[in-house]
């Protein structure tokens, strides 16, 4: 008895398998009601009950076909059959699979890659402008300046400079900013900031050695503007401070050095061991000290600047608004200084600022180029496999079809399985490419010692890497998947 | 008989059965044996791919009703698509066999 339902059972299963919910449900009764009715009628013809359920299901046909017939009719496109047996060939075949897997995450790993640094050449290009020091130029007098004979690029030195003794010494006026300014359209600020050092005598008893001072710069106000300065309490400098002076901006750090309150904001403090014994009241508070072009220390304090206009300055400090416009002001000032100052001036930029000048976009296009070889061959590679992978099933292709299944259920089949693989190694690749990024990261950080170019994993970069990533995979797929289709049943059989 | 003539008017044979009354399965199989004198001896197993195939056409509605004994049975029944199409390959076959027969008449 039992045997007999497990059969049915058996039977039903086989004949609709693949199809889902109602239509399932539809055929398996209708089919279930024709056997039992069979079954019925051979018993009622002298059968005993085991041979009427077998004639009855003889007589129906073997399920598979029955199935097959059905199939055609109701099997929608992407059925989760279809996914089930893609994840079947991958377990099956690991080897395979995971090639094509590893094809792909090769080439997608490239390309989130490329992505990333693509997307990271545009944030460094603005976290660039943030810093001063990227966008500052220089016109200092041709002796004092430490890069004056180390390639600049654009500003020519001659050689007897270096042995030039009897000829004035270059001095700079607050005049010539203004002069400069006009001369040089796309300098946008022109200011100075000179390093100032502060200390008081208790610091001398902590270390008597070397009492590290605080230090400090004094600025005029287009600094302000050309760092955009901004506080976290407090306000900047008024136009009447630039006046009077006495009052100073401090970092959060700072205030604690000096053992302000937590808001020092009007707190006032005394420096020791200068002549005219400063003292200042804290207008604002600072988000971070400002770090200097070279160096360990940082400018904790800024203080406004107000030079006579007969001051005599060791040098002229300009920037721009973004270091896009760095190349052209760098020359307009340079044409500004031969008239001025003939070759005793000479304008420069931060070393290592330099290739800022030349164009970083050139550099970028050749990556993304190198990157699409990679990712050409990659995707070669995988139509290869997948070809394989279809050659290889040539016979369980031939019997397929001659159970019913169509062409483009076969093609279907092989699509499914490329998206599974194409995801698989899109995952994989992207995994991949941030960890190139992270190397990549950790190389810049160790070369450059600049926090300023950490990279971050950008969210676009992996979209783009798994839309590529199945986009090529079933792009290299749909040759092998139509190849898999064509297969003549006969040809596939012969030999089973 | 030859089942390549079967397979290309299965459609034919089983809209003509379905012409009088809703029948179920069994009753079709059953039928076609009987009108034909054992001609038509279906396969059991292509005929409900068939039918089901018919309803997809809509030339066939198909719903169950509960049976005096046992389970409920599947009855199909004609659409007024169906009983056009029946129209419609009965003018055909008549058409074939007709310009057939033509080619056998004494000339």
């Amino acid at each position: 008895m039992i045997d007999a339902e497990r059969r049915v059972e058996a039977y039903l299963r086989g004949a609709t398998r693949g199809l889902w919910g109602r239509e399932r449900a539809t055929v398996r009764e209708e089919l279930e009601a024709h056997i039992r009715t069979r079954t019925a009628a051979h018993c009622l013809a002298g059968a005993s009950e085991a041979e009427a359920l077998e004639r009855a299901l003889a007589e129906l046909g073997h399920p598979g076909q029955v199935n097959a017939g059905m199939s055609r009719l109701y099997v929608p496109p992407l059925t989760l059959l279809s996914l089930r047996q893609a994840l079947r060939q991958f377990r099956g075949r690991p080897l395979e699979s995971a090639l094509i897997v590893v094809a792909v995450a090769l080439g997608v790993a490239v390309v989130t890659a490329v992505a990333a640094l693509l997307d990271l050449d545009r944030q460094a290009r603005a976290r660039y402008d943030a810093l001063l020091a990227a966008r500052e130029i220089t016109v200092q007098p041709v002796e004092s300046d430490p890069h004056a004979f180390s390639l600049p690029s654009g500003v020519t030195v001659s050689a007897k400079r270096l042995g030039a003794v009897n000829e004035p010494p270059v001095r700079f006026s607050p005049g010539d900013l203004q002069d400069a300014l006009v001369a040089a359209p796309s300098v946008e600020y022109a200011y100075i900031a000179e390093a100032r050092s502060y200390f008081k005598r208790e610091w001398v008893t902590e270390n008597p050695d070397f009492p590290n001072p605080i230090y400090g710069l004094s600025v005029t106000p287009d600094y302000l503007r050309a760092a955009r300065v901004e506080v976290v309490s407090g306000s900047l400098f008024a136009p009447s401070d630039f006046e009077q002076g006495g009052v100073m901006l401090i970092s959060a750090e700072g205030a604690m050095r000096l053992g302000l309150p937590d808001d020092p904001v009007g707190a006032t403090v005394t420096f020791d061991a200068t002549p005219s014994q400063p003292s200042f009241t804290v207008i604002g508070v600072l988000p971070a000290p400002i770090a200097p072009p070279a160096g360990d220390w940082a400018y904790h304090l800024l203080t406004p600047f107000a030079p006579a206009p007969f001051t005599t300055l060791d040098k002229l400090t300009f920037a721009v608004a973004s270091a896009r416009d760095l190349p052209a002001a760098r020359a307009e000032l340079a044409d500004f200084a031969r008239a001025v100052w003939d070759e005793r001036a000479s304008v420069s930029v931060q070393p290592g600022r330099e290739h800022v000048l030349q164009g970083q976009r050139a550099v970028a296009l050749v990556i993304a180029l190198f990157a699409s070889a990679g990712l050409v061959v990659a995707a070669l590679n995988i139509m290869n496999l997948m070809l394989a992978h279809v050659l290889r099933r040539h016979r369980h292709i031939g019997i397929v079809r001659s159970l019913g299944a169509t062409g483009r259920q076969v093609r279907q089949q092989f699509l499914i399985e490329a998206i599974v693989l194409g995801s698989a190694g899109g995952i994989v690749g992207v995994l991949a490419g941030f960890g190139l990024l992270a190397a990549y990261n950790r190389y810049l950080s160790l070369e450059l010692g600049s926090a300023a170019f950490s990279v971050s994993f950008s969210p676009l970069a992996a979209n783009v890497g798994m839309v590529l990533a199945v986009a090529v995979t079933v792009l290299f797929g749909l040759y092998p998947a139509a190849t898999a289709a064509r297969v003549r049943v006969v040809d596939a059989l012969k030999g089973v | 008989m030859n089942p390549d003539l079967l397979r290309g008017n299965l459609d034919l044979i089983l809209l003509s059965i379905l012409v009088d009354e809703p029948k179920y399965g069994l009753e079709i199989i059953a039928e076609a044996k009987e009108r034909t004198g054992g001609y038509f001896e279906f396969r059991e197993g292509s005929l409900y791919p068939a039918l089901h195939r018919l309803e997809r056409a809509r030339l066939v509605d198909a719903t169950f009703a509960p049976s005096d004994r046992g389970p409920r049975r599947r009855y199909y029944r004609l659409t007024r698509a169906g009983s056009e199409r029946l129209a419609e390959k009965r003018r055909e076959w008549e058409a074939f066999t007709g310009a057939v027969e033509a080619l056998w008449a004494a000339k």
